[in-house]
């Protein structure tokens, strides 16, 4: 008998032809043009002003109604983290905040003990810098959209 | 400006932290590990959207430009 149906990968596996298909990978694309361009906009607006604060908050909107969609699926069955799996990470976020709160004690814009924000500033001179470090923000504001689309293809594989 | 170096070797030493994490094979969480983990519940993920839009609102809507 024979079976019609995907082809076998050499591992002897089932799987669907990943990537295949003329609209597969074009929406991802638009979705990355559509925030790049977006980025590009949004980090034109002058600060303080209501424009940035309106452009920062469209897609803090996009994950606030993300984290209400998608219900907590609790851990899905992962082993829990270590508590000393994170202890480097909490030791530079304890070296950052006790930084951060000697600069602010020394009244936030100190040339010698600057605050966060303040080395962020520096970077925030070019339209460029500020372009790219959005992009940055709004790539980590979507992993939780982007991630169960990767586990899935891992899944899959 | 020597507390500027710091903040910069923080950074780099967060990426390079970051990078050794990936290479660990598990044993050592990296950052996406331990936010997947926050996101699995709704306090962790009150936490990290609330970071998330502080951190977009103090850098880019109330920016200082400098010089």
């Amino acid at each position: 008998m024979t079976s019609i149906g995907p082809a076998r990968s050499p591992s002897g596996t089932d799987r669907p032809p990943s990537g295949t298909g003329p609209f597969r990978p074009v929406v991802p694309m638009l979705g990355v043009a559509a925030a790049v361009v977006y980025a590009w906009w949004a980090t034109g607006q002058l600060p303080f002003t209501a424009a940035a604060t309106v452009a920062v908050g469209i897609p803090v909107a996009g994950l606030v109604a993300l984290a209400v969609v998608r219900r907590p699926t609790g851990t899905g069955g992962r082993e829990p983290l270590r508590p000393g799996a994170v202890l480097p990470w909490a030791g530079l976020l304890a070296a950052a905040v006790v930084l951060e709160i000697v600069g602010l004690a020394l009244g936030g814009r100190s040339s010698g003990v600057p605050t966060l924000s303040t080395v962020v500033d520096h970077a925030l001179t070019w339209h460029a810098s500020r372009w790219a470090l959005f992009c940055a923000w709004l790539a980590a504001g979507a992993a939780p959209l982007v991630s169960p689309v990767l586990h899935r293809r891992d899944g899959v594989a | 400006m020597a507390v500027t170096v710091v903040w910069l070797a923080l950074m780099a030493a967060a990426v390079a932290w970051e990078v050794a994490c990936r290479r660990s094979g598990g044993r050592w969480a990296d950052l996406a590990a331990v936010a997947a983990r926050l996101w699995s519940r709704v306090p962790g993920r009150i936490v990290l959207v609330a970071l998330w839009a502080f951190v977009g609102w103090h850098v880019f809507a109330r920016y200082t430009l400098t010089g």
